[in-house]
């Protein structure tokens, strides 16, 4: 009986224990409103669309590139509405507390890149589709979107952290005693996270991040890009990192680092590519929305999706003045200096850029969908796309650094090219005198008009203030813009002093 | 093949202990209760008879007949059929997850509020459309911390225990109940008239760049025009008189081994909106049987079937139907006017100021639901002996919900791009919970007797919903889903929770004097990461009964007990890519990074308290204390934005809730044909948020905004304080948030901060919707056949945020507005009455951001119901009817109150960050409700 007993009570015991360990499965559920990284990097796709992620951060912000880089510059000034913020580019009097120069965008890409690299080792060659060298384009994708999101960041800002390693779960640091140290990122405070990783460092240093970075872009973006049995849409050779994309970033990065040589040889690179295009069709890049269009003229940039929670693009708020297309007409086209930039009338970029339309001036850029100013887009097509990295910038900054280094030939060939592809006449060498501070004018003057109103133009100035040593050219160009004199003379004084060429950083209020 | 093996472990379970000779228990078993619910220490406070409160005061839903009668417990609902109401035991326990009680019906756990956000703006559809009050036999707040230690992650918001009617030993009876009636209230604003309205919308044109010429020319300003000649009240077109029914079956007998019980009620409401309706039937059928003497077998099974019509009351102004009527230009009419002035078969459509014809909106716009649910139970109780007993359980409930939205285009405005609209969302919920406990009770030497409870139980819980809207369909005849011309949205989401409990429980009691109990719950949630996934909540008490003779009585306890809320719905704990857009192309993000730490929110619960009767039960009183802490709650961090991360969920702040509960009654009269009690409960509330690490949690819903801040109470107001009007441009002395500049005749907001620039630095509590203390009092008189009861219910110190009244002075565009802007600030000469200010297109000042001008207080005192039943005496008994009884009972005859509103009683949502702001919805009216009960 005792036995009996014991067995009674023994029996539900062991029943229960071997429940509960036959179990485990039951509690491992997996959480339904994402997926486990876990699951990732065991095919193509999955790779592919982490590789699309590092991207998503961007796409929606270009407004900000705009305000950055063309807002503050000579061409744009405040249209019939004013908004605070906005006027606060216009004029050059950029706040702390101007919410538009919240880098937070640039800085998630970052970090999606410093993920998809940590990561991108355990994706293992399978098979034919996913081999060694087919794995070389997203490496250098990594490398390349990297490079450019901290290119945008040192012109405008200065000084920032500095982040090339994935900060997830944990950060990894080295203590004042020497050690490695691994702490659970959640439990760190601002303050410590800011002390141990985020120190904002020299620009030099993030310079030279760049440029290796670049450098290993080049090598790894080879003509198969992205060849891993996927049907690769047109639209990736404008959207996704590419060769040529990392060819003219290289160029232009090595021209703002002063590397002459270098800027030339990687925009020969492009050059021999010989994709200039012609000025027959150069305005359809911004009429129509043809992925064709857009790689024939860019090597980079940027679409968008109006179905995507239905929301305009916000250059067509800024710029239209339709209200009911949904446009605020936050700003417009400087007509008196534009006018002054494009003054030859073969220039096919003319109509397509700017122009008055109903009485109001226009960028007609981002609203236009023909050359005469008759058709613009409704709020449903306010999907231009926004370029970054065009193949004509490629000639130009050959052209300038052949100039700096004393080829006064090159230079004048790359200018000639692309007056010749823009619908003007080749200049003789007796139309204008060939020195060099007449050739580089000429260069940028031709590279404002080719890039007007897509966020270069003031770290073009920039770039002669600081690396080629033209002094005092942001304050001269931009205070031009302002009608009162007052005013005038107040942002020319503002802008000799180097401080106002970087936006002010509050990261702490973006939170 | 994982479900699979899921339903295998539990087969198993279910088999192994199920079986007597598995279940340890060796000595002689005590015959037991048939009881649902958990193993009940005794419980000295006087249970309310629910069974007998809802047969004669008819309650459309039965949680809302709770307030008043039950200390700690707090409710608010609009007169919105069918939809759930703001219940609250005990305070609000939480910022980001679920605040709404659990409801155990027969063991089976039901959240009071929908799982899901609103379909339509501000429609929660009511969770416990399923139960009708008639079929209730018992129920029991359990509000203290020591008892809700048994329902461990599910209990920090209070737990409402429900006993089901079921068959009992004699001959068969049948009981009939047949209810009609009809409700109705007034909710009409005040409006400018034609005249007044057009004066105003001139000067608004003006405001907008119009020149006289224009405005001239302009047939809006001609009063003869036959379009625009009308004087139209349109909330007036609105209003209807809510017709209810209830017809319910009731059939129940059995014999000493054999009990069996069949209902079927058939219930529709209609609402005071016209369209909105609620219709349900309920079925149930309950079967117990003893298949040996010791053994008993337990059937449960119930269906319920609902289908209502319901309008967006929220802050969805386009659609929602008295926003848009209230807004409508009073100079026109429903109809069509040609252009020769004839009016003609046709409603009219969109206005040229942009406006939808609200006629229109009520015939072209349609939302309806279609509920269906089914649940399950077989017990089997094992009476071991007379001190011991083995149960085992295992119940199923599968409840779907099909909500659907046609709009229309004619007549109704285009918002944004969408001129129609189908919709459809589908949710459904599975729970599989089975349990086994064993219950003992035994002797200890003379004087002491202990009782102890053990068991297991294990909750497999699934839920799905799908969502999609398409958006301009080619016609407004293509209602269905797939006629859109493109897809709006698209959204699927789905949750699986597993869940474990093993409960171990017991007490010692001394000589029926001294009591001393423990509790002990071990909870395993797959919500959570492995160093989160287990939690323990554990609870003791003691009770000492000081003094004790036949009706006369005191008690003293002290309980204490931790209690969690595991409602985690996101997998925050694990590392995790959220899915994300790069132009067509589909990404992923690392959007959670791991948090193994995570756990559910803690609530420690003290209770301390008396409980005595006195006077041969001439005087029942109850008085408690209350203190429960939750800490560890469940908000987001965000990481320095060069982490490049989303903010992250972690365990991070602290709400305390506090309150004092006094119940009393006094039954003066005890005779055999007359009896009459009167009886009072009051409770306070104190809430404070604090040791919010992460800084204070602002939401904002439409114009209104609320914060949780160190200190303050949980979902406070947060806004400006409005100090005035400025009438002269000298006056000024601060700028708008982006350095512009204010014009005479904007609020003037105090600068909290004195830095000259109004922005959201200067906000402000301006209120919380959190009342001081609330409760109820009445009487029931019982003479012969006559009964007759009176409940009062009263909240004080609660404050109503009057979004409708903002929304209606807001100015800012064409739409017809209170009459309170006739005397809105015009100039320094006519500066109006101090209230409004200036009026101006688009409000370009921000005047109607949230501030303290629509904060009201929300206090009331409201005659919740009068009710009286006769039941007529029959001469011969013989007959085959056995009892007729007559009831009425009005509901919500008068509210004393101050509030401008329709109703100071305002619902507008179940989150802690979304209470007590007034949109408009329509008021809980005042219903008339006669009845018929036949008993055979």
């Amino acid at each position: 009986m005792r036995i009996m007993n014991a067995i009674k009570w023994k029996l539900p015991l062991i029943a229960g224990c071997l429940f509960l360990t036959a179990c485990g499965d039951f509690f491992d559920v997996d959480p339904e409103n994402g997926a486990s990284p876990d699951d990732f990097y065991t095919n193509n796709s999955e790779l592919n669309s982490v590789a699309e992620g590092m991207y998503a951060s961007l796409a929606p912000e270009v407004h900000k590139l705009f305000l950055w880089g063309s807002a503050r510059a000579d061409l744009v000034v405040e249209g019939d509405t004013k908004d605070v913020y906005i006027s606060e580019f216009l004029n050059n009097t950029v706040s702390v507390i101007n919410p538009y120069t919240d880098y937070g965008f640039l800085y998630k890409a970052i970090a999606r890149c410093n993920h998809q690299l940590k990561n991108l080792p355990r994706m293992k060659p399978n098979g034919d589709k996913v081999t060694v060298t087919n794995m070389k384009p997203f490496y250098g994708e990594v490398y390349f979107l990297r490079a450019w999101c901290y290119f945008q960041l040192v012109r405008t800002f200065g000084e920032v952290p500095l982040l090339l390693e994935e900060i997830s779960d944990e950060v990894t640091y080295i203590n004042e005693a020497g050690e490695e140290v691994k702490v659970s990122t959640i439990t760190m405070s601002d303050e410590e996270l800011r002390a141990v990783v985020l120190k904002p460092v020299e620009t030099q240093k993030i310079w030279t991040a760049i440029l290796d970075d670049l450098a290993k872009a080049r090598e790894l973006l080879t003509g198969t890009s992205y060849n891993m049995g996927f049907n690769i849409d047109t639209d990736w050779q404008l959207i996704r990192a590419n060769r040529l994309a990392a060819y003219t970033l290289s160029a232009e990065v090595a021209l703002w680092n002063g590397l002459f040589d270098e800027a030339a040889a990687l925009g020969e690179y492009v050059v021999l590519q010989g994709k200039l295009g012609v000025a027959s069709t150069w305005s359809t890049q911004y009429t129509t929305t043809d992925a064709a269009s857009a790689i024939l003229y860019n090597s980079f940039g940027f679409k968008y999706v109006f179905e995507q929670g239905f929301r305009m693009q916000r250059m067509q708020e800024f710029t239209s003045p339709i209200e009911t297309d949904g446009g605020k007409y936050l700003v417009k086209p400087k007509m008196t200096v534009c006018d002054r930039l494009f003054d030859e009338a073969k220039d096919v970029r003319t109509n397509v850029t700017y122009k008055r339309v109903n009485r109001k001036e226009v960028i007609w850029k981002y609203i236009g969908l023909d050359e005469d100013g008759k058709s613009m887009r409704d709020p449903y097509e306010s999907i231009a796309n926004w370029y970054l990295l065009k193949h004509a910038d490629a000639y130009l900054i050959k052209g300038i650094a052949e100039n700096e280094r004393g080829n006064i030939g090159g230079a004048f060939e790359m200018l000639n090219q692309v007056r010749e592809a823009r619908g003007m006449q080749r200049y003789t060498r007796t139309d204008i005198s060939l020195d060099k501070q007449t050739l580089r004018d000429l260069l940028f003057k031709e590279k404002a008009r080719e890039d007007a109103f897509e966020g270069k133009r003031w770290y073009d100035l920039l770039l002669r203030e600081t690396v080629l040593h033209e002094s005092g050219i942001i304050a001269r160009t931009v205070s031009e813009k302002y009608d009162d004199q007052n005013q005038k003379d107040e942002v020319y004084n503002r802008l000799l002093n180097e401080d106002s060429w970087y936006l002010p950083i509050e990261p702490e209020r973006w939170k | 093949m994982k479900m699979f093996s899921k339903y295998k472990i539990l087969f198993l379970g279910f088999v192994c202990l199920g079986i007597p000779g598995w279940v340890g228990a060796q000595e002689v078993a005590k015959g037991r209760a048939d009881t649902t619910l958990q193993q009940v220490v005794a419980v000295p406070q006087k249970e309310k008879n629910w069974s007998e409160i809802y047969s004669l005061r008819p309650m459309f839903l039965f949680d809302r007949g709770l307030m008043g009668e039950e200390t700690g417990v707090y409710s608010a609902y609009n007169g919105f059929v069918g939809n759930a109401g703001l219940l609250m035991i005990r305070g609000v326990t939480s910022i980001h997850l679920n605040t709404s009680p659990c409801v155990f019906v027969d063991g089976l756990p039901v959240r009071q509020a929908p799982n899901i956000s609103p379909f339509a703006s501000g429609v929660y559809q009511s969770n416990l459309k399923f139960i009708n009050p008639l079929d209730i036999f018992s129920m029991r707040v359990v509000k203290n911390g020591y008892e809700n230690v048994f329902y461990g992650g599910r209990a920090a918001n209070g737990i409402i225990e429900v006993e089901i009617d079921k068959g009992s030993i004699g001959t068969a009876t049948i009981d009939l109940a047949m209810r009609m009636g009809f409700s109705e209230a007034d909710f009409s604003p005040e409006l400018m008239n034609a005249a007044e309205y057009r004066a105003y919308l001139y000067t608004m044109m003006q405001d907008r760049g119009y020149s006289a010429g224009d405005l001239q020319q302009n047939p809006l300003f001609d009063p003869t025009q036959p379009a625009y000649r009308h004087e139209t009240y349109w909330p007036g077109e609105l209003n209807q008189k809510g017709l209810f029914s209830d017809v319910h079956l009731k059939m129940k007998g059995g014999d000493g081994d054999t009990h069996y019980l069949f209902s079927i009620g058939y219930t529709s409401e209609g609402e005071i909106l016209k369209e909105a309706k609620d219709q349900r039937i309920n079925m149930r059928f309950n079967l117990d049987f003893k298949i040996s003497p010791k053994i008993k077998i337990a059937n449960l099974f119930s269906y319920n079937y609902g289908n209502n019509r319901f309008w967006g009351e929220g802050t969805d102004w386009l659609h929602n139907p008295l926003y848009v009527s209230a807004t409508k230009a009073p100079f026109m009419s429903k109809d069509y006017y040609s252009e020769e002035g004839v009016k003609v078969d046709q409603l009219a459509g969109v206005d040229v100021l942009g406006k939808t014809n609200p006629a229109a909106l009520m015939e072209n716009m349609e939302n309806k639901g279609l509920s269906n649910r089914i649940d399950a139970l077989i017990r089997a109780t094992w009476e071991v002996d007379s001190k011991t007993s083995a149960n085992a359980e295992i119940m199923v409930t599968y409840n779907s919900l099909t909500e659907k939205l046609h709009q229309a285009a004619e007549g109704i405005a285009v918002d944004r791009y969408i001129e129609r609209q189908n919709a459809k969302r589908s949710y459904s919920e599975y729970l599989m919970r089975w349990r086994t406990w064993v219950d003992r009770i035994g002797q200890l030497g003379d004087v002491w007797h202990y009782d102890a409870h053990a068991g297991l139980s294990m909750d497999m819980y699934n839920e799905k919903m799908i969502y999609g809207r398409t958006v301009n369909a080619a016609s407004d005849e293509m209602e269905s889903l797939d006629k859109g011309k493109f897809v709006d949205s698209l959204n699927n989401t789905r949750y699986e929770h597993n869940q474990m409990n093993i409960y171990l429980s017991g007490g010692l009691t001394w000589r029926n004097r001294l009591r001393l109990g423990a509790s002990f719950n071990l909870e395993r949630s797959s919500n959570f990461g492995p160093d989160g996934a287990w939690n323990l909540y554990a609870g003791a008490e003691i009770r000492w009964t000081a003094w004790q003779t036949p009706g006369e009585r005191l008690e003293l306890f002290g309980q204490y007990g931790r209690t969690g809320n595991n409602d985690v719905r996101g997998g925050y704990y694990a590392r995790l890519y959220k899915a994300t857009a790069y132009y067509t192309y589909g990404g992923v993000y690392l959007g959670n990074v791991r948090n193994d730490d995570l756990r559910p929110e803690y609530t420690h619960n003290y209770d301390a308290g008396v409980n005595m009767c006195l006077f041969k039960n001439l005087l029942e009183i109850g008085a408690s204390y209350y203190y429960r802490k939750t800490v560890g709650l469940i908000t987001q961090k965000s990481l320095p934005i060069e982490v490049g991360l989303d903010p992250q969920y972690e365990n991070n702040g602290e709400v305390t809730n506090q309150g004092i509960e006094l119940s009393l009654a006094v039954n003066p009269v005890r005779k055999e044909n007359l009896t009459w009690s009167v009886f009072a409960t009051i409770s306070t509330l104190k809430n404070k948020v604090d040791n919010l690490k992460n800084g204070e949690v602002v939401e904002t819903m439409d114009k209104f905004t609320s914060v949780a801040r160190n200190g303050e109470e949980l979902g406070s107001f947060y806004g400006y304080k409005i100090k005035g009007i400025y009438d002269r441009t000298e006056e000024i002395d601060v700028v708008k948030s982006d350095g512009s500049a204010y014009l005479p005749g904007d609020y003037r907001v105090e600068d909290v901060n004195d830095d000259h620039r109004i922005n959201t630095l200067d906000r402000q509590i301006i209120g919380s919707p959190i009342p001081e203390f609330y409760g109820g009092f009445g009487t029931n008189l019982k003479w012969n056949g006559l009964s007759f009861a009176a409940l009062f219910t009263y909240s004080y110190g609660n404050d109503v945020y009057n979004l409708f009244r903002q929304r209606m002075s807001m100015m800012s565009d064409y739409s017809n507005q209170s009459r309170d802007v006739l005397n809105r600030w015009i100039s320094a000469e006519k500066p109006g009455d101090g209230w409004l200010p200036r009026a101006a297109y688009g409000d370009p000042s921000d005047n109607f951001a949230t501030s303290d001008r629509w904060v009201e207080d929300g206090s009331y005192l409201r005659l919740k119901s009068i009710a009286v039943q006769y039941d007529v005496p029959l001469k011969s008994r013989a007959g085959f009817v056995k009892g007729i009884k007559l009831s009425v009972n009005c509901n919500n005859l008068w509210t004393l109150t101050g509030y401008s509103g329709f109703d100071p009683e305002v619902f507008s949502g179940v989150s802690a960050m979304q209470r007590g702001v007034d949109f408009g919805a329509t008021p809980s009216p005042q219903s008339y409700i006669f009845g018929l009960n036949l008993s055979f």
